[in-house]
């Protein structure tokens, strides 16, 4: 397995930011539309044929034309005062029976991505995902951190809109980032790298759905743009927002009224604190029910035409 | 990735150290944090260097990172050496994979690296007592050899237990079977407690640890700890009658029922969390 380079620029002491797909797409999307909206270079590919499944073949006249892979790219951006090393995978290298990526495929992948950092000068890496907290859709997500050292703490509190985990919801002291975006941080860390997850924040209810989240992607999205101090335009990713917003907005609507009146209250709150336990445990009874009967509700196949699908 | 016993580990020193004995804790969401607490005791206060390392992540199921109190946390599995006292510490995750393969590393590296003459491995198991009880430590010993050289500690109580082994238990039992002695320490925390810290718990092994090999080690900060947690208790106990009905009768050696054991927990857990004494 190896990596095949397109170029190799000469790097001003980059970071780098990863990103994979994950709940709601939020960081890879994020990542993707800094990638676009910087015109960022490419650089490198790492070879498929190790970690993935091929997802498409392309005949022609009875030959195959193209096998095609999901991609795993590196980019850059050279800037005045650091570099900027960007890595997009289209997808996780998935362990046996898993939904991320785990076990010994997603090992030699996260330390294929180190490798090349690490060649190119980086001393600090961030990776992007979901952190699924009691918020509201109506509000702003805030972008959760975790980091690898106590100082990192305040610098990345500085930023606007960033909260430490434990601030979120209950407090989560102790958990887990899955996939790929979790154990880069890690092996970052082993490494002597600095390590940071920024995660976009979605209300619980819609962490199981089919489309992307991409409020949450231009939080983090914004977030980036400080660290690297350079503008964005105002309606970035405004056009997907909206057209999510409309699908969330009909599902809303069908909130029982009890359920919307818990859920609503979260709305309430400047900065969703702390929920009870009570009360998280009562939205997620309801929230199956709910569901599930908007599941049943869509396999009944009724042509009403005010029925929203989901995007 | 093909992975040989020799890709497993790293060898950074090698320390003059003479048929050692060697203590072990897990870090892990043990009972009353014991075995980290212990061995993070013995490594903060004894001149240690970094001896070795398995590299953890062959044995993680590396589906993510773990974090806590907003920082990641990478798996370790290192060996310290303590030259002065002659003793060998390993502190390290508990493997989620691979579980046998990985204790036989560990055996094969304390066997042809350290020739280590005796193990001890510190955990916590969870106790209907109160808090205000003196802290046993029930004793497990892999064989007849390590009964001879262990007994002579009169601070041990051995155990009677059946059922799904913990990881200090197949430990020892696979060291065992290779003529090494081994004693698994077991020390009471009263359940109410298992989820936090047992200050008291931590004190008595340290002071166990320090007797057996001749280790001047200061408690006075766990026993402050402790005290501080007892007078937090006082409290809860003060303001709350339930609690203190059934911590009462834990005093008086009355045991509680199920529902009774559950509802102490779970308001000692929250109590102890608003007062930032919970991991």
């Amino acid at each position: 397995m190896a990596i095949k380079y397109l170029s190799e620029p000469k790097l001003n002491s980059p970071d780098l930011v990863c990103s994979w797909p994950g709940i709601g797409s939020i960081g890879f999307m994020a990542v993707e539309e800094m990638r676009k909206h910087l015109h960022a270079e490419p650089m490198a590919e790492i070879e498929p044929e190790h970690f993935f499944e091929p997802h498409n073949v392309v005949i022609e006249n009875g030959l195959i034309r193209e096998l095609q892979f999901p991609q795993s790219r590196f980019y850059y951006k050279q800037f005045e005062q650091k570099d900027l090393l960007l890595f997009s995978g289209e997808e996780q290298a998935v362990g046996y029976g898993g939904a991320y990526a785990s076990g010994e495929r997603a090992y030699e992948l996260a330390q294929l991505v180190l490798d090349v950092a690490e060649k190119h000068g980086c001393r600090r890496i961030y990776t992007s995902g979901a952190c699924v907290s009691p918020t509201h859709h109506r509000l702003k997500p805030r972008v959760v951190t975790v980091v690898s050292s106590e100082e990192m703490k305040d610098e990345m509190k500085r930023l606007p809109n960033v909260v430490l985990m434990s601030e979120v919801g209950e407090g989560l002291r102790r958990g887990v980032i899955t996939g790929l975006n979790g154990l880069l941080l890690s092996l970052a860390q082993k490494r002597g790298l600095e390590a940071i997850c920024l995660m976009g924040e979605i209300p619980d209810w819609l962490s199981r759905a089919p489309f992307p989240y991409p409020s949450a992607s231009k939080s983090v999205l914004q977030v980036l743009s400080k660290i690297w101090d350079f503008s964005l335009k105002p309606d970035i990713l405004e056009s997907k927002a909206a057209e999510v917003e409309q699908v969330i907005e009909s599902l809303y609507e069908k909130f029982p009224p009890e359920m919307k009146e818990q859920y609503d209250l979260r709305k309430s709150l400047v900065q969703p604190g702390p929920i009870t336990e009570r009360e998280a445990q009562w939205m997620k009874d309801h929230l199956d029910d709910f569901l599930k009967s908007i599941s049943e509700e869509e396999e009944g196949g009724d042509d009403d035409d005010d029925d929203e699908k989901p995007v | 990735m093909m992975t040989t016993m020799k890709n497993l580990y790293d060898i950074y020193k090698y320390p003059r150290l003479y048929n050692p004995p060697l203590v072990v804790g897990w870090r892990s969401k043990d009972i009353g944090n014991i075995g980290e607490s212990v061995l993070q005791k013995l490594i903060g206060q004894l001149p240690v260097q970094k001896v070795a390392e398995i590299k953890p992540l062959v044995f993680s199921a590396m589906d993510g990172a773990d974090f806590k109190d907003d920082l990641i946390q990478v798996p370790e599995s290192a060996f310290w050496a303590c030259e002065e006292n002659n003793l060998l510490f390993f502190l390290s995750n508990e493997p989620e994979l691979d579980t046998y393969r990985f204790l036989n590393l560990v055996l094969m590296l304390l066997r042809d690296q350290y020739r280590v003459s005796e193990i001890i491995t510190v955990d916590g198991t969870p106790a209907e007592m109160s808090h205000l009880h003196p802290r046993r430590i029930l004793a497990v010993f892999n064989g007849k050899k390590a009964e001879e050289i262990f007994s002579s500690s009169k601070d041990l109580v051995r155990m009677d237990w059946e059922g799904r082994p913990a990881l200090s238990s197949y430990f020892i039992w696979a060291a065992g079977k290779e003529g090494t002695p081994g004693l698994s320490l077991w020390p009471e925390v009263p359940f109410y407690l298992a989820a936090g810290v047992d200050y008291r718990a931590i004190q008595t092994v340290l002071m166990f640890l320090g007797k057996r090999y001749r280790l001047e080690l200061q408690t006075r900060e766990l026993s402050e700890k402790a005290q501080e947690q007892n007078q937090y208790l006082l409290q809860l106990k003060e303001s709350d009658s339930e609690v203190d009905e059934l911590v009462g009768r834990l005093e008086t050696g009355t045991s509680l029922d199920e529902q009774e054991r559950v509802a102490l927990a779970q308001k000692v857990y929250e109590f102890l969390e608003g007062k930032g004494r919970i991991l």
